[in-house]
């Protein structure tokens, strides 16, 4: 009778697992003729949603929104793909994550003209989704560095380079090092981290890889070591000899010292500036001032942005319906609930004139800064460049050691690792 | 009739034609499993393995063969064949081949050994009912075994061999699929890593680095932890239980947290052990950013997140060793030391040494300790995007991840492995716990 009876469960687990099982299949995301499959992460679900509901009531196309966590979307696509289970379009991040998928060939390209890249989107923004001078999505949100400040201890924020200077000098209050009490700092840039500094080597003259006419980068076309770079360096070192900016602090604890007041000016992104409104510091946005060159002329300079935007899957079905969708996704209320749920800035020219965005004058400041700023070169030979440069920020601004060999040999090694990589 | 002589004492007698018959019914199995079978009238037995030979027949006819030629071509269309899917499906077929293959060797046997109790005399027809029970006696190791197995070759054995055959690809930032296909390279990629320029020279320094860490890491906290443990187990010493919680409590914290919260305290500017050091009057050491320090931080990192087990494992050795040895030693004259080296020492490690081999080996792949630290330090270079305290797996983590490297990711998996193998091996045996010795 116990055997009967355990035989009997068994067969009625089984079978539910595998009812089970046959229903999950019922939609898995896929693309299918007819309708749409957006998949997005879970913080975006509930935006999505409402866009899908919106888009099925104007078109009559069913929309349908899948979440993923853990992976990002190349990464999940690269595995859905080719057995067929891929959806049509995904939140996808720009720049190199971009690169990655576009050299598996996983997302489809769209048309500048199409998608009204020139004139519907920022300035900073068209590069976002480009690769090789080529469309592949549109962008939904960017992020940027710029001089955060705090409006309790900087009222105004000074209109040159050489202000805030003064300013800085004015205000530092280093102590001893780390001993001391009742320090405070007028200035903080990470000197470390040369996705920060870079800004100020664009300004001088340098820049990574060199374009041609259709935003196609060359990697041959090496700038690092140019007499601008060359130039930018030392005059970061010299903000560091005069004291103007502290030595030997990290990032986060440069965030930490802003956060809790100590610090009145820092050089960071547009991601940590929820964190300090949370912390209740009154922050103010501004964009790099034009940087004295030295021979009295000034250079601008240029920061990276990043960011995400929309893109359809090369294995989509439902390619002509997936760039309606596009279009859809990207009008004024969407990015701008995008703006308030992830805190990426809009980046359709029309959002950014919304009343809304207008009335936050943090933003103001990034949008001053978008108009000079680009994406890194998305090209997989900026994985050479990184390792180089972050460790030549050691030898010249901690070892002090002569910049413009530091800056030679760095150059050499990232032609020799991208000969390496070449293979 | 002449009796063929069997080995085996009391084995049943054979007639004399008996070998040759036998092996011409398994030559007619190994044509079509199970047709030997079915001569010698075993129907059912038979029966099935002529199925399972129709339905291997089937699936390699199918499915198989384009499987394998999958895996050999790896492709022709970009965006239609995707390598890599084409790689696990060819991977998957050769692996049912082997199974056939055993499948098809041992009907063999089978055959060959029914044929031959069939004509001893001793042999007594079964009826179906018996023959199963015997059959499944005799064969239940094979269908307990069967499932863990087959787990075994989906979830390990699959996913090791499709990374060994990644490193004989290009598959890198390059030639990605679906949109590339891949191509096999044969050993460029291992010649590349042990021979050519730069990547070699990065190699051997690495291994370099990597021997000495394996060592130090193992070494050092092993022989830290069985002096504590040799202390701890003086019989003078009074709260012997507060001084093992405390040297328990390394092993007992989670050592991604151990490893995190110790990489700020060896931060330079405002580490904590800079600011102690710094009350003694010792300038700001570079910590994390200069090569020499930065591996002496790790190594001390080591010996203080890899202690606790040595004392624990000695500890229990030395309360099992038994007390009259000692008793003789003293009586004998002999120092503290001296019973150390020739008594506790060699007990110990009689029973450690397997364990402290296989932390060895353990050390060699040690990636989080050397990640979470200096993230493989202050950068070197001269490597190819290495860092001075990288060993092999976290600058394989490096290639693959950041550079998309895979294809000298898995060469260099697949080297480790070899080390690491070869060295367990050879040391294993070489270690008296392996040979049954008494304890002299």
């Amino acid at each position: 009778m116990k055997k009967v009876l355990s035989v009997i469960l068994l067969a009625a687990m089984l079978c539910a697992i595998c009812l089970m099982g046959a229903g999950c299949s019922k939609n898995d995301g896929s693309s299918k003729k007819g309708q749409l499959s957006v998949w997005v992460g879970e913080d975006l679900e509930e935006l999505f949603t409402k866009m899908a509901k919106d888009y099925a009531q104007e078109t009559g196309v069913p929309v349908h929104v899948f979440t993923y966590t853990g992976l990002t979307a190349s990464d999940k696509l690269a595995l859905d793909g080719p057995f067929g289970k891929g959806g049509d379009i995904y939140v996808q991040g720009g720049g190199g994550d971009l690169a990655k998928a576009v050299e598996q060939g996983l997302f489809l390209e769209l048309s500048k003209e199409e998608t009204q890249l020139e004139t519907k989107y920022i300035g900073g923004s068209q590069q976002l989704m480009q690769y090789q001078g080529k469309l592949y999505g549109v962008p939904l949100g960017i992020e940027t560095t710029a001089l955060l400040y705090n409006k309790d201890l900087l009222p105004e924020f000074p209109e040159t380079w050489e202000d805030l200077i003064a300013f800085a000098r004015d205000y530092n209050n280093f102590g001893e090092g780390i001993k001391s009490k009742n320090q405070t700092f007028g200035l903080l840039i990470d000197y470390t981290n040369p996705y920060y500094t870079w800004a100020f080597n664009e300004a001088f003259g340098g820049y990574i890889f060199g374009q041609d006419e259709n935003g196609a980068y060359d990697p041959t076309d090496l700038g690092i070591a140019n007499d601008g770079s060359i130039a930018a360096c030392g005059f970061i070192k010299n903000l560091l000899d005069e004291k103007t900016i502290p030595a030997d602090m990290t990032i986060t604890l440069m965030q930490s010292k802003f956060q809790s007041g100590k610090a009145a000016v820092i050089l960071d992104g547009s991601w940590d500036l929820g964190n300090f409104r949370r912390a209740g510091i009154n922050v103010g946005v501004a964009p790099i001032p034009e940087i004295p060159l030295g021979n009295g002329e000034y250079g601008t300079p240029i920061t990276f942005c990043g960011g995400y935007g929309l893109a359809i899957s090369s294995f989509s079905l439902n390619q002509e319906e997936s760039k309606k969708f596009l279009e859809f996704a990207t009008r004024d209320e969407y990015i701008i609930e995008y703006y308030e749920i992830t805190g990426r800035i809009p980046s359709t020219v029309s959002s950014s004139t919304n009343e809304k965005i207008l009335a936050d004058d943090c933003l103001k400041g990034f949008y001053a800064q978008l108009e000079n700023s680009y994406p890194q070169p998305a090209i997989n030979e900026l994985n050479a460049v990184w390792d180089p440069l972050t460790a030549s920020t050691t030898s010249i601004y901690v070892n002090g050691e002569d910049i413009a060999a530091t800056m030679k040999k760095v150059a050499e090694d990232i032609k020799a690792n991208i000969e390496l990589l070449k293979k | 009739m002449r009796q063929k002589q069997i080995n085996a004492p009391g084995a049943a007698a054979l007639p004399s034609g008996a070998h040759s018959a036998a092996a011409a019914e398994a030559a007619c199995s190994a044509i079509f499993c199970g047709a030997g079978l079915l001569i010698q009238k075993r129907f059912l037995l038979g029966t099935v393995y002529a199925l399972v030979e129709a339905a291997a027949i089937a699936l390699f006819h199918f499915w198989g063969r384009d499987a394998i030629q999958g895996l050999i071509t790896l492709g022709h269309t970009p965006m239609q064949d995707h390598s890599l899917v084409l790689m696990v499906y060819g991977i998957l077929a050769a692996i049912i081949f082997a199974g056939y293959l055993i499948f098809w060797i041992c009907n063999i046997r089978a055959t060959y050994r029914s044929g031959l109790k069939l004509r001893s005399s001793t042999y007594r027809q079964e009826t179906t009912a018996e023959s199963l029970r015997t059959w499944s006696h005799g064969h239940a190791h094979v269908l307990f075994l069967a499932p863990g197995i087959i787990a075994i070759a989906a979830v390990v054995l699959l996913p090791l061999v499709f990374s060994i055959c990644l490193a004989f690809t290009d598959y890198d930032a390059g030639h990605q699929p679906p949109a590339h296909i891949l191509n096999w390279v044969g050993l460029e990629n291992y010649r590349d890593l042990l021979v050519l320029g730069q990547y070699a020279k990065t190699f051997f320094g690495i291994l370099g680095w990597t021997a000495v860490w394996s060592l130090c890491s193992s070494v050092l906290p092993y022989f830290l932890g069985i002096i504590l443990a040799v202390l701890l187990s003086n019989p003078h010493l009074r709260g012997r239980k507060f001084f093992k919680f405390i040297y328990i409590l390394p092993w007992a914290i989670p050592g991604y947290i151990t490893l995190l919260v110790l990489q700020s305290m060896f931060d330079t500017g405002y580490g904590f052990i800079n600011q102690i050091l710094g009350l003694f009057g010792i300038d700001n050491i570079r910590w994390l950013t200069s090569v020499g320090p930065a591996r002496c931080a790790l190594i001390l990192v080591s010996i203080w997140t890899g202690f606790s087990y040595p004392m624990m494992l000695s500890e229990n050795i030395i309360k099992n060793i038994p007390k009259d040895v000692y008793e003789a030693a003293t009586l004998d004259g002999a120092s503290s030391f001296r019973v150390f080296r020739s008594i506790t020492f060699p007990l110990l490690m009689n029973s450690i040494s397997p364990i402290f081999i296989m932390s060895v080996a353990g050390a060699f792949n040690n990636f989080n300790t050397i990640y979470l630290i200096t993230g493989g330090g202050p950068l070197n270079l001269d490597y190819q995007s290495a860092g001075s305290t990288d060993i092999l797996i976290t600058w394989l983590f490096k290639l693959t991840i950041t550079n998309n490297k895979y294809n000298y990711g898995a060469a260099i998996s697949t080297i480790l492995f070899i080390f690491i193998a070869a060295f367990s091996i050879i040391n294993l045996r070489k270690t008296r716990a392996f040979r049954e010795e008494e304890l002299a």
